[in-house]
């Protein structure tokens, strides 16, 4: 008896832990998937117009979704992988481009231009409201009209 | 004076936000000719098989290496890409030309499992010259190909000299080749 239960125990320990290497494998795996995604929708599809990687179904984009991969297995942090890229196509093959040099331009100017934008807009409602509160001065001609057309209504 | 200020500071806004849009759209092309990264560096070595009918002359596979000392024009290419079938004639007729001069490669790339249709490729414009297959795409990531076809010049160090994206014509290469060899 003792032993069928010691039999019994190890094959169920041994399911268990097969069950878990599974689960932890499945896991890593959509782990690594999803890491993939993340730095290809960052990369921009060589053959096609303003697409990812991650969206484009070109050879070429399979083949760097395939390369990411490779790449993160081999233990490449994301900056490496992005490197890897930017060697071989340049700054152009990222969709964003890096917040330095002359790119900084990029990211600043919609900024500097929001921020003008909303000066702008101030200084303009500023001047309507000045505007809105000078005192009406009314010549005596513009009274008298008023007051004459009053009288005709009643 | 406030309205002249007020203009130039909304024109230098618009200004910016236009250049912003045609840096943007200017990106997104896929017909720009974007220089390569690797101008005036070593390339990326590669090895790759050669097509059965040029195996006698160059072996089962070529490594890029091997040939240093000698310029190399090598070639991507692809059975789909009408802009290599217009090439190829005019790559033969120069290989013909400056094959004492420099070593043409070609290399079939993003068309994986197409040997039948590459041999096709290279039996009817008789192309003499090695032509190589990119199976696994892997090369054409290393020479940042964004377009098909596209040739690279590289010099007896192994250095890129030039890069041509679309279709090539013989005084490109004539020329080219004239101050590479210089």
């Amino acid at each position: 008896m003792r032993k069928i239960l010691f039999v019994l125990t190890v094959i169920f320990s041994m399911l268990i832990i097969s069950f878990a290497q599974e689960q932890n494998s499945q896991n890593s795996q959509t782990e690594l998937d999803s890491e993939v995604f993340e730095i290809s929708k960052e990369l921009r599809c060589p053959v096609c117009v303003s697409e990812s990687v991650a969206d484009s179904a070109a050879e070429v984009s399979v083949n760097m979704r395939n390369k990411t991969k490779e790449l993160l297995e081999d233990g490449k942090s994301k900056k490496e992988v992005l490197a890897y890229f930017q060697e071989r196509y340049g700054d152009w093959i990222l969709l964003a481009p890096p917040k330095q040099g002359v790119y900084l331009l990029v990211w600043l100017l919609p900024i500097l231009a929001a921020i003008i934008g909303v000066l702008i807009l101030g200084f303009v409602i500023k001047n309507w409201l000045q505007k809105t509160n000078q005192e009406v001065v009314l010549s005596q001609d513009d009274i008298d009209i008023v007051q004459k057309a009053l009288k005709e209504e009643n | 004076m406030k309205k002249l200020l007020a203009f130039a500071i909304a024109f230098a806004a618009i200004a910016g936000i236009a250049a912003i849009s045609f840096f943007g759209l200017d990106r997104g092309s896929p017909n720009r000719d974007i220089k390569s990264n690797m101008l005036g560096k070593t390339v990326f070595d590669f090895e790759l098989p050669v097509y059965e009918r040029y195996q006698n002359e160059y072996g089962p596979s070529f490594k890029l290496s091997d040939y240093r000392g000698k310029p190399v024009i090598l070639n991507f290419w692809a059975t789909w890409c009408i802009s290599c079938l217009q090439e190829a004639p005019m790559l033969e007729s120069a290989w013909q030309h400056y094959k004492d001069k420099a070593l043409f490669v070609g290399v079939q790339t993003l068309e994986k499992g197409k040997d039948a249709a590459g041999n096709d490729f290279l039996s009817r414009f008789s192309l003499s010259f090695p032509s190589l297959k990119d199976l696994d795409n892997n090369v054409s990531i290393d020479y940042g190909i964004f377009g098909l076809p596209e040739t690279f010049f590289i010099d007896t160090e192994g250095k890129l000299f030039y890069k041509h994206a679309g279709p090539l014509t013989e005084a490109i290469i004539a020329a080219k080749l004239d101050e590479m060899l210089q």
